[in-house]
């Protein structure tokens, strides 16, 4: 009887493709809807909270100038002195490392390529508080800041760019007028929402200072990188740091601060709330979409029913029982649901990947939604399929007959 | 007409179909009683529609749970007799009132039921077409032995009939036999 059941769904669905399609196609925008929303919405996820892992959850940068883009333009206004870093590390116990930092933009050549590069010098403690950890080769020591060897560690962007294949540790790279030795080469970290960082060159601050820009000023640090220690109040941090910093930079109480500090915590902290803000919304958003479809499906299902009690009427005058009837469109229903299910994962995973390629977060394959998707629309399908059948092949055949 | 041929359940009154009593039947077991038993035509055809002639009469016998070889050449064979060898892949749309109710007949006739309840099967006809119908009708009847009760207003086809029953306003006028 089953099997009879299943002859005539078939028949009967290939005898109306486009009622079919209409109800496949119901079916399948909302699974390949809600899918695409909520794999794309975990990925951007896990990219965001790869970013700020990456720039370490405790980090203070100290700049000079009074805010962070155009408005806080560090024209005219004094840098760090190296010993500004020590005095911030020696007064203020919650600091758990400070590394001065000189940047410098200079031209690198190796062989016959050259590139521009972001030349970095500081201290060995600036690779701990930036989270650099090292993919091979050394990293500089105390040592080698004390007497301004002629070393560097390179970034895997710089790697690639200059060495292309091959080993650069132990390789000599010309830096500005300088010539330096590669010892290290640190493993990759990737974008985070502010350039490459792994487009660098970092070296022992006096390197920089002696071989490559001449000591002119103390006043030559354009950065300095703080790590408070773990459970530290950063916005208590935040306070002490710039009356310390007022005080030696000869500030009046009219003056306002003329170097800022930027907190990767309470990036982290904003970062994180907002994606959460962002799942919710693309739950709610999915939510709906999973509801749109569902009426969809009841509305195809509830006009093909009603058309259809004609249909039911004759199969009942000719000696169809009623279960034999409802049989036959519960087949019908479960197989348009289910071919409608397939095709809706089907086209989302194809979307997913290539979207996800496009907006550059990272595909990843959430089993259960994909489950819940299919689930919801099969048992609308079905149910919305059915319930109408079943209230038509419990009339009389003739009253079924007469229903135009 | 519905309540005989099992379609509707009498509000009140007592119906024996060789010796069973309709009324006591459940909703499944008068499928089965029309399932073997009855054949139905109707005034209004009810075909399938986008559904081939052949398929059409197969219906029935697809519910006999019968086999798909066995269905094809009993539905041909039906269809042959009511004069359509040649439409068996044709659709109710592609046919003519009459070749629709010939396949109708057909389709009431390929289960070999004892009776066959036609109601006004003429009715949507021209007269051509009804003196086709009707033939074919008495040669069902004659050559197979299969009791037809039939419902008309025309006098014609009444006039084709074994035994008349004239009913007015519910109520049985009367009731001739013709040798």
């Amino acid at each position: 009887m089953i099997w009879n059941a299943f002859a005539i769904a078939v028949r009967e669905i290939g005898r109306n493709l486009t009622r079919a399609f209409l109800t496949v196609l119901g079916i399948f925008i909302g699974v390949a809807s809600i899918i695409t929303m909520v794999t794309l919405g975990e990925g951007a996820t896990l990219a965001v909270k790869a970013q700020i892992s990456s720039l370490g959850s405790n980090l203070l940068t100290l700049r000079p100038g009074a805010g962070f883009g155009q408005r806080g333009s560090s024209a005219g206004v004094p840098s760090f002195t190296e010993r500004d870093a020590e005095t911030l590390g020696e007064q203020i116990a919650s600091i758990a490392a400070i590394a001065p930092v000189r940047t410098a933009s200079l031209s690198t050549i190796y062989l016959g390529n050259a590139r521009a590069s972001t030349i970095t010098g500081t201290t060995p403690i600036y690779f701990q508080i930036n989270k650099w950890s090292l993919a091979e080769g050394r990293l500089f020591t105390e040592a080698d800041v004390r007497s301004g060897s002629a070393v560097c560690v390179i970034g895997n962007t710089v790697r690639v760019e200059l060495f292309g294949a091959e080993n650069p540790i132990g390789a000599s790279i010309r830096i500005g007028r300088a010539s330096f030795e590669v010892i290290g080469l640190l493993a990759t970290k990737g974008q985070a929402g502010m350039g490459d960082q792994d487009d660098t060159i970092i070296m022992p601050l006096s390197s920089l200072q002696r071989r490559l820009i001449g000591k002119t000023s103390s006043h030559d640090i354009n950065q300095i990188s703080i790590s408070a220690v773990e459970g530290t109040d950063s916005l208590e941090l935040i306070a002490e740091i710039t009356q310390i910093m007022r005080q030696r930079r000869n500030l009046q109480s009219n003056q306002d601060n003329d170097f800022n500090i930027f907190d990767t915590r309470q990036i982290a902290e904003t970062l994180g709330s907002t994606t959460q803000l962002m799942t919710m919304l693309l739950a709610a958003v999915a939510g709906v979409s999973l509801l749109v479809g569902g009426i969809g499906i009841m509305n195809i299902m509830l006009v093909s029913v009603t058309e259809r009690t004609h249909e039911i009427g004759i199969r009942l005058a000719i000696g169809a029982t009623a279960s034999e009837v409802l049989l036959q469109f519960l087949v019908e229903a479960v197989t348009l649901s289910c071919i409608g299910g397939i095709v809706g994962i089907l086209i989302a995973l194809g979307l997913c990947y290539g979207l996800a390629q496009v907006i550059k977060v990272p595909f990843n394959f959430n089993t259960q939604i994909n489950v819940i998707a299919f689930a919801f629309s099969a048992v609308v399908g079905v149910l919305f399929g059915y319930t109408p059948a079943r209230r038509a092949a419990r009339l009389n055949p003739i009253d079924a007959l007469r229903h135009e | 007409m519905n309540v005989l041929g099992c379609l509707d359940t009498p509000t009140s009154g007592h119906y024996q179909y060789e010796g069973i009593a309709v009324e006591t039947l459940d909703a499944d077991q008068r499928s089965l009683l029309r399932r073997y038993a009855l054949g139905f035509i109707f005034q209004g055809f009810n075909l399938l529609a986008r559904t081939s002639a052949l398929e059409n009469v197969e219906l029935p016998l697809l519910y006999r749970g019968m086999s798909r070889k066995d269905r094809h050449e009993k539905a041909a064979a039906a269809l042959t007799a009511v004069g359509l060898p040649t439409k068996l892949s044709s659709t109710p749309g592609e046919l003519s009132g009459g070749q629709q109710q010939r396949v109708a007949i057909a389709r009431a006739i390929v289960t070999e039921p004892s009776t066959l309840f036609a109601d006004e099967p003429t009715g949507n006809l021209d007269s051509v077409t009804t003196r086709d119908i009707i033939e074919i009708l008495t040669r069902l009847n004659v050559d197979r032995g299969i009791t037809v009760l039939m419902v008309t207003h025309d006098e014609n086809v009444a006039a084709c009939a074994k035994r008349r029953v004239v009913i007015k306003d519910g109520l049985v006028e009367s009731d001739s036999t013709s040798p």
